[in-house]
């Protein structure tokens, strides 16, 4: 136990001495991560669940009507489904929109008020950002809603509106009787209104079911895509940080000092246990870093822990099993490296890690499922994604274990075969 | 101190080693000198642990190699022929990395290290990464983390392969301090320079087997008082067969087409004579005379140079 602890501080020391090793393990998912996140952008999310656009508000009339409409696009429920970012300067947005720094824009044009007040349309101009799909249908959408009520509601104060322009048209204050005549006008379009708002009568209350087993995990309350990727991003890093070790490992090899080591009075266990407990820690390790940064800076909640902590420690087992299998059995460092990757990457690919196997063809799925990563992203979705219990991803967990246990075993026997070979 | 008898190891058809039997008293250096490929690093991986003998026996400090192997382990310190350092640790980390495994540990582990630094002359490099060292800096690491847990036995296999002279020099002053402090040493070597200067005792291996044994002394006087002649060019090989043979107190060592290498004895005029009859036998380009050396026993025994 002293030489198994002995080869191990060794180790960690040897990692901690050259640290952009580790780090350059953990900067590749991490980066492939960021990118996969940037490519679903920064969504705000809104009380709904529902992500949240930006409308770019281009006002070239800068009267007090085309102030007030502005207003009435940032209160709610237009608020839930886009926030107003207003421009002083007319030829900004095309350029926030090439950005993809927002949704879409909405142009007020000058004699916005004007048009208003003399009965006459008022052609506003909605400019959607071509990068995006869904935000600017929504927003689209919401304007729409949000238009067809203006419209009824001026329509129903037309008789009033009459009154504002032609007092509008005479010089000087307007007198108390005008006044008067001018607010009882808007007062029966406002309740000419509200019976239309009798509507309001039919209270559509939306009744979404609690948490349980078997549903989306969810960010808030919405869908938290991403989470469907981390578990892939994770599993492939595992088994990068043990080619790592196994890929220094091998050097070591290459140079001697398992020959040496072989000379001095430690058994080939010890020599082998310490390099592979060395790999594992290292996985569970970038594991927990990885999971970690998802929750924090991804907002990806963490559902069923115990599913995905013994996952994490079966698929460990199952990459340090395989490189340990692969490294002892090849001659060269170039055919390692070169079998190593290519395994890690087919392997990832076939097994759900760079995108989920839900959404695989339904005659792959099985087969992509029965796979080490297979089976270690399914239950890490279904835990993460779909909050499923241990009693429920427990085919997956136990197959993954297997998996598991027995590439470590085949790859201890390998490598001791290699080392007694040196 | 370390005792081998009738030694042999095949690999499928090849006889690495063909019955080979020696011993070293402690505190000797005692030299293994052959070409690559003789079973030199076959019999000390053999002595060393590392593999095992297909029959016969080796020991090291009393301690049998094959069935109390961890206790001759412990005797024994093993410096590869290769530097085999971890790179990103630095002179003192690597040497506490070798005795931890000897199971040195604290204040003597750590005394221990500071002594062998000043030893190899890296006391004022010892903070730096080894892969910063020079080839003779690293060489002399690689020989203390050898010498870290004090061996009684050190295997010394080709410790002196690719480096500057002046490294050379060092090193082989440090293996006969170690020798003069009572390890016993067995270094292997194909420089017959080095086997000259430090071994009591020296064998000669070739093929598996050992061909000469004795101190330096014993096996010159195997060679006689007789020079070494070598003869490059081109031969007809019976014609200068007979030539040889007719020369008194001459033998032939090895006779090809291109190449006749003979022992001659001092005086006389048989040299003259084989110049003469070289000229009906062939064309000789090249002759080159040698005093008696071990050099001379060795194409003597084996019939080739060394650095072949």
């Amino acid at each position: 136990m002293r030489l198994f602890l002995h080869l191990l501080r060794t180790d960690a020391r040897r990692l901690l001495k050259t640290p952009s090793v580790p780090l350059l393990w953990l900067a590749f998912p991490l980066a492939l991560s960021l990118i996969e996140y940037g490519a679903f952008g920064q969504v705000g999310r809104s009380a709904n669940g529902l992500p949240k656009g930006t409308l770019l508000l281009v006002d070239h009339d800068r009267t007090l009507l085309s102030g007030v409409f502005a207003q009435a696009l940032t209160r709610e429920p237009l608020s839930e489904f886009f926030e107003v970012v207003r421009l002083d300067t007319t030829n900004v947005f095309e350029k926030k929109l090439a950005n993809n720094d927002a949704s879409a824009a909405l142009l007020l044009p000058a004699g916005f008020q004007d048009s208003i007040l003399a009965g006459g349309r008022a052609g506003l101009t909605y400019v959607p950002n071509p990068r995006q799909q869904i935000r600017p249908a929504m927003i689209d959408a919401a304007l729409r809603t949000f238009l067809e009520i203006g419209n009824r509601f001026l329509h129903e104060a037309h008789d009033a509106m009459a009154l504002v322009r032609s007092q509008s048209q005479v010089a000087g204050a307007p007198n108390r009787a005008a006044v008067l005549s001018i607010s009882a006008a808007f007062y029966d379009a406002g309740q000419h209104f509200t019976k239309l708002g009798a509507l309001r009568s039919l209270d559509l209350k939306v009744q979404r079911p609690a948490p349980k087993p078997g549903q989306p995990a969810t960010a808030g309350d919405a869908v938290n895509f991403f989470a469907y990727f981390l578990p892939g991003l994770l599993l492939f890093s595992l088994l990068m940080v043990s080619q790592g070790f196994e890929r220094r490992a091998f050097a070591l090899r290459e140079r001697g000092l398992l020959r040496r080591l072989a000379a001095a009075p430690v058994g080939p266990g010890t020599v082998l246990a310490s390099q592979a407990v060395a790999a594992l820690i290292a996985a569970l390790t970038t594991g927990a870093v990885i999971l970690v940064l998802g929750a924090l800076l991804f907002k990806i909640p963490m559902h069923q822990p115990l599913v995905i902590g013994l996952t994490l420690v079966g698929f460990s087992l199952y990459a340090v099993g395989l490189m340990k299998m692969l490294y002892g059995a090849a001659k060269t460092k170039r055919s390692a490296e070169a079998l190593g990757s290519v395994v890690t990457l087919l392997s990832t690919l076939i097994g759900g890690g760079f995108a989920p196997i839900e959404i695989y063809a339904n005659s792959v799925r099985p087969f992509a499922a029965a796979t080490p990563v297979g089976c270690a992203s399914s239950s890490m979705v279904d835990a993460i994604v779909h909050n499923h219990s241990l009693a429920m991803t427990a085919p997956h967990v136990l197959g993954m274990w297997a998996w598991g246990i027995g590439f470590c075993v085949l790859g201890v026997a390998i490598s001791w075969r290699t080392h007694a070979r040196h | 101190m370390i005792e081998v008898l009738d030694l042999r190891k095949t690999y499928g058809d090849v006889q690495a080693l063909d019955g080979v039997s020696f011993a070293v008293p402690e505190g000797a250096v005692y030299g293994l000198l052959g070409p690559n490929g003789a079973g030199k690093s076959t019999a000390i991986s053999i002595l060393a642990g590392l593999v095992k003998a297909t029959s016969g026996r080796a020991s090291i400090a009393g301690h049998d190699v094959a069935t109390d192997a961890m206790a001759a382990k412990q005797a024994l310190g093993f410096v590869p022929q290769d530097v085999v350092l971890y790179d990103e640790l630095n002179a003192a980390e690597n040497l506490e990395f070798f005795g931890g495994l000897y199971g040195l540990r604290g204040a003597a582990l750590r005394t221990r290290v500071a002594e062998l630094l000043v030893e190899i002359d890296l006391g004022d490099n010892a903070k730096r990464a080894v892969e910063t060292y020079s080839g003779g800096m690293k060489r002399r690491l690689n020989l203390a983390c050898g010498l870290v847990h004090r061996p009684k036995v050190l295997l010394l296999d080709e410790p002196t392969v690719g480096i500057d002279p002046q490294a050379r020099l060092h090193i082989l002053e440090m293996v006969r301090r170690i020798a003069r402090e009572g390890t016993t040493v067995l270094y292997t070597t194909h420089y017959l320079q080095e086997a000259e200067e430090l071994c009591r005792r020296i064998a000669i291996i070739d093929h598996g087997r050992i061909l000469a044994e004795g101190t330096l002394e014993e096996l010159r006087a195997q060679v006689g008082e007789r020079d070494l002649v070598s003869l490059r060019g081109r031969f007809d090989v019976p014609a200068t067969r007979q030539l040889i043979e007719g020369l008194e107190g001459t033998e032939i060592l090895s006779i090809k087409e291109d190449e006749v290498q003979l022992a001659m004895r001092h005086g006389g005029d048989a040299f003259g004579r084989l110049v003469r009859g070289l000229g009906e036998c062939g064309e000789a380009r090249e002759i080159n005379i040698r005093q008696p050396s071990l050099e001379n026993l060795f194409i003597k025994l084996t019939g080739r140079e060394l650095r072949e």
